[in-house]
């Protein structure tokens, strides 16, 4: 692997306190990061670790004010995600440990150092057994050398085998608790690793074949760890399994070997290992109480009855200023909690983007001034001073007291009403209903159903990826929304998948999918305020650009999948044609390697996997019966595929194992009829005999899956 | 009803709340033989300390902010809401006490800072050649504030002396809300 100085760390630093100076940056190794050093210093050193013995936290370099005039189509050439690394100032992650150590003989008994590490990659936690470790040899021996020494072990970790997962494989195996989903991808890594046993276990003739002819290197190290498999056969297999395939497993060697966990699931706006659970729990009260400040058209979705993490969800897509208060917490507290809106903002960081850009998970006093430059800034700050200043933000989460509050120096939108202000609501009276409606008819969102489905699965235990999950889906389906409104309203859009964008749109359809023309336009109706709300924002310019490269770039062009399975998972009483239609879209459409991963990514397993696809196998019509068995034999024979068969609910696997081997008894008899006609009159009557039980069974069959169809 | 009782009782007995802005050397040794009133051994404060310190039937939120020259233009984020400014000199360096009165001065020019008390704590008075409180108010230039309430009192950080007094004249000068 090419690799330039600094591939996974670009830079350590180091900072102390001193009595007369305060903080100060002592050491930034290999060279400066372009950052003012005074500035650094106050982050490395946060508020209040005076009083703690450690604190971990997080900060940003390089974070540049986005101008939403300058996000466009003809600017961006690439899918903008990429241009990070093109770029000579990427956003780098840093994470830095301050310690407190009191020493009886230092100046005033305690000297206070930090060390940081920065690197481009969001999973920065990694680093945080090695960086424990460089800090502690910084105190026994304060030198750059240390930092010298820290920076060559990082970045000699070895990640040459590491997968890389495009974004429909990374969905699939985040949705998957299967641990060797993809497994395939690591072959590399069993060959690699033969290799190394091989290296030391055995002779140096051997390597040096391996190695010698270099032009043929390839040829060589295969066959080489052919031959070397056909060797450990028995060792391997061991060593490998039941490892997660979420992760890349790696290490860093300093001083000792520290093993090393690479998350390969992460969405692109996921940093750090934050708690999403966590920052729910905090935020719901158990008994929630009415908000009381001023009505405001994007925050109060459900009115002042509105659910605080909601609240909180559309303050993040509409681009308010959120504070993350943690009075006398150690900075890494709030860090994690900012860290976490970030990912909820962003649909788990794989929906939206540009909110890690415009997040300070841990800031201070020092960094006010650039902070308020920010639009919509996310930020952590430990000193309750904030508190005060209301002009400075629009939305204050207190985590000590779980409370939200919204500041009375809000700005509020000229557009937008309050529904129980609308007119048409003007026949009922207002004082008997009110308390009643709320949450019912006039605020017409499923926010609360959600809410109280995600704490329900947060009581019983279900994992940060199941929830993840939720709100991925959630912003996913907020954005479909958007889309829906702007073809209502103004006729087309570029955030959402239009009839002509497909080729069978006009029968089968796009977006999001609605049991009648009533629901949808009341969801919309709904939505309308924060929708605008959002569709003024940073992130709302970016999903344009990343959707319209989407278009560009998808696999299957003729359908918009997501819409046929939302239709099929909540849909009763489609037309017969418009179903058989769709399944045969899905056959002729779904057909490489890629088109196979991107069905699948719309149908992630924690939500069911194939089972709305599998309907199809009880579906009255007999052609979309065999449509459906076509499709399955299909995805039965994709490496991928296949563990979705595996894993189809039981019921639906024996539905598929007996139709499909009913039509290879079919097969099989037609091909004895063709038999039977070429040796005529040889053995007629065995055959025949062979024949009538088999048409018996077919029978039998055929009219169970009438009885079952019925049932499905 | 209830808030307004409570309030009405609270104007009756005094109970008061005060903001206080601590500003100067040894001011996080103040603020906790105050808090805690024992002598404690403190480290050098990263950023800043807050604690409640109720003396009389006044909550007193006593904030001690760091002095270091780079982070004194952070202290303008204090002032707003702030009802007492504790200025703690030590009465021993005579070298430096022309740089806090221009400090000091620079503070109180602030707008926000217009209806603030000011209480000088003349530490370190156990310490010998320590300036008093006569000549610490002539260098601070305090008989030229006219508009302002002002009070200088000695004490000693490590002892407590003269601590609670100075509380005790923030708590009689409070404006009552």
């Amino acid at each position: 692997m090419p690799s330039p100085l600094g591939a996974h760390v670009t830079h350590i630093l180091l900072a102390e306190f001193d009595i007369d100076k305060g903080s100060s940056l002592a050491h930034q190794y290999p060279e400066a990061t372009g950052t003012d050093e005074h500035l650094l210093a106050e982050l490395m050193l946060p508020d209040g670790a005076h009083l703690r013995t450690e604190d971990w936290t997080v900060f940003f370099l390089n974070q540049t004010i986005p101008d939403p005039d300058k996000i466009s189509i003809d600017n961006d050439t690439n899918s903008g995600r990429l241009n990070d690394d093109n770029n000579e100032t990427p956003l780098l992650y840093a994470l830095n440990l301050v310690r407190t150590k009191h020493v009886k003989e230092a100046r005033r008994g305690a000297i206070v150092k930090a060390m940081a590490i920065c690197t481009r990659h969001q999973y920065l936690h990694i680093y945080k057994p090695v960086l424990l470790i460089a800090l502690e040899n910084y105190f026994q021996n304060p030198s750059v050398e240390c930092l010298a020494s820290l920076y060559e072990a990082v970045n000699s970790m070895n990640v040459t085998n590491m997968p890389k997962f495009s974004t429909h494989e990374k969905a699939i195996l985040r949705a998957s608790e299967n641990k060797d989903m993809f497994e395939e991808k690591f072959d590399y890594e069993n060959c690699k690793k033969q290799q190394d046993n091989e290296n030391t276990g055995k002779g140096l003739g051997i390597v040096n074949n391996a190695e010698g002819g270099e032009a043929g290197t390839d040829n060589a190290t295969s066959d080489d760890a052919n031959f070397k498999r056909a060797t450990y056969v028995d060792l391997i297999p061991n060593l490998n399994k039941n490892k997660d395939r979420h992760f890349y497993e790696t290490k860093v060697e300093y001083g000792i070997k520290l093993p090393i966990r690479v998350p390969l699931t992460v969405n692109p706006e996921e940093v750090g290992d934050f708690s999403l659970i966590k920052l729910i729990t905090t935020f719901s009260p158990s008994s929630p109480q009415p908000f009381n400040h001023a009505f405001h058209p994007h925050l109060d979705s459900s009115g002042n009855q509105t659910h605080p993490i909601i609240l909180l969800l559309n303050a993040l897509l509409t681009q308010k200023r959120i504070i993350f208060l943690g009075q006398g917490h150690p900075s890494g507290d709030v860090a994690n909690y900012v860290l976490s809106a970030c990912a909820m903002g962003s649909g788990s960081g794989g929906v939206l983007r540009g909110f890690t850009e415009r997040a300070f998970p841990y800031t201070n006093l020092t960094n006010v001034d650039d902070l308020l430059k920010v639009p919509g800034f996310i930020a952590g700050v430990t000193n309750r001073i904030f508190e005060d200043h209301s002009l400075w933000w629009d939305v204050l989460c207190n985590i000590d007291t779980g409370k939200i509050t919204v500041s009375k120096d809000i700005a509020t939108p000229s557009y937008g009403t309050k529904p129980d202000e609308r007119p048409e609501d003007g026949s009922r009276s207002p004082s008997s209903s009110k308390t009643e409606s709320w949450g019912r008819e006039k605020w017409d969102t499923t926010d609360n159903e959600f809410m109280a489905e995600v704490m329900h699965a947060i009581q019983h235990h279900y994992g940060e990826t199941t929830i993840r999950g939720k709100f991925q889906e959630y912003v996913q389906r907020f954005v479909r929304l958007t889309a829906l409104y702007e073809i209502e309203a103004f006729g087309s859009t570029k955030i959402g998948m239009m009839a002509q964008d497909t080729d069978h749109g006009d029968i089968l359809g796009t977006g999001l999918a609605f049991q009648d023309e009533n629901s949808k336009l009341r969801e919309v109706a709904a939505n309308v305020n924060r929708i605008e709300g959002w569709r003024q924002t940073i992130s709302y310019k970016y999903y344009q650009l990343d959707f319209q490269n989407y278009l560009k770039v998808r696999s299957i062009k003729a359908i918009d999948v997501y819409h046929q399975v939302a239709k099929l998972k909540n849909l009763k009483n489609m037309p017969e044609e418009e179903v058989e239609c769709l399944y045969k879209a899905f056959v002729t459409n779904v057909l490489t390697n890629e088109q196979i991963i991107e069905f699948l990514s719309y149908l992630p397993q924690n939500q069911g996997g194939l089972f709305p696809i599998g309907l199809g196998l009880f579906y009255p019509l007999k052609t979309v019966r065999s449509y459906t068995i076509e499709l399955f034999n299909r995805i039965n024979n994709h490496t991928t595929g296949n563990k979705f068969i595996q894993s189809l609910n039981f019921f639906q696997k024996l539905a598929y194992e007996r139709q499909l081997a009913n039509q290879k008894e079919k097969e099989q008899q037609n091909k004895l009829a063709m038999q039977k006609h070429q040796q005529m009159h040889m053995q007629e009557e065995t055959v025949n005999d062979v024949y009538n039980v088999v048409v018996d069974d077919v029978e039998d069959d055929d009219a169970n899956d009438e009885n079952e169809s019925d049932i499905g | 009803m209830g808030a307004s009782v409570s309030k009405a009782l609270a104007r009756i007995f005094g109970n008061k709340e005060m903001r206080i802005l601590m500003l100067g050397l040894d001011a996080a040794a103040i603020l906790y033989k105050l808090k805690l009133n024992q002598s404690v051994t403190t480290i050098p404060t990263v950023g800043f300390n807050v604690e409640t310190v109720t003396y009389k039937n006044v909550k007193f939120n006593v904030w001690d902010v760091g002095g270091q020259d780079k982070i004194r233009p952070l202290w303008r984020h204090y002032y707003t809401g702030t009802q007492g400014l504790i200025f703690v000199v030590d009465s021993q360096d005579r070298d430096r006490i022309d740089e806090a009165r221009q400090e000091l001065h620079r503070i109180l020019s602030d707008r926000e800072m217009k209806d603030c008390l000011l209480l000088v704590f003349a530490n370190k008075q156990d310490l010998p050649g320590a300036m008093s409180p006569a000549e610490v108010t002539e260098k601070l230039g305090l008989h030229r504030m006219k508009e302002r309430s002002w009070y200088v009192h000695p004490s000693c950080a490590t002892t407590g002396e003269g601590l609670f007094e100075g509380l005790n004249w923030l708590s009689q000068n409070a404006k009552t809300k």
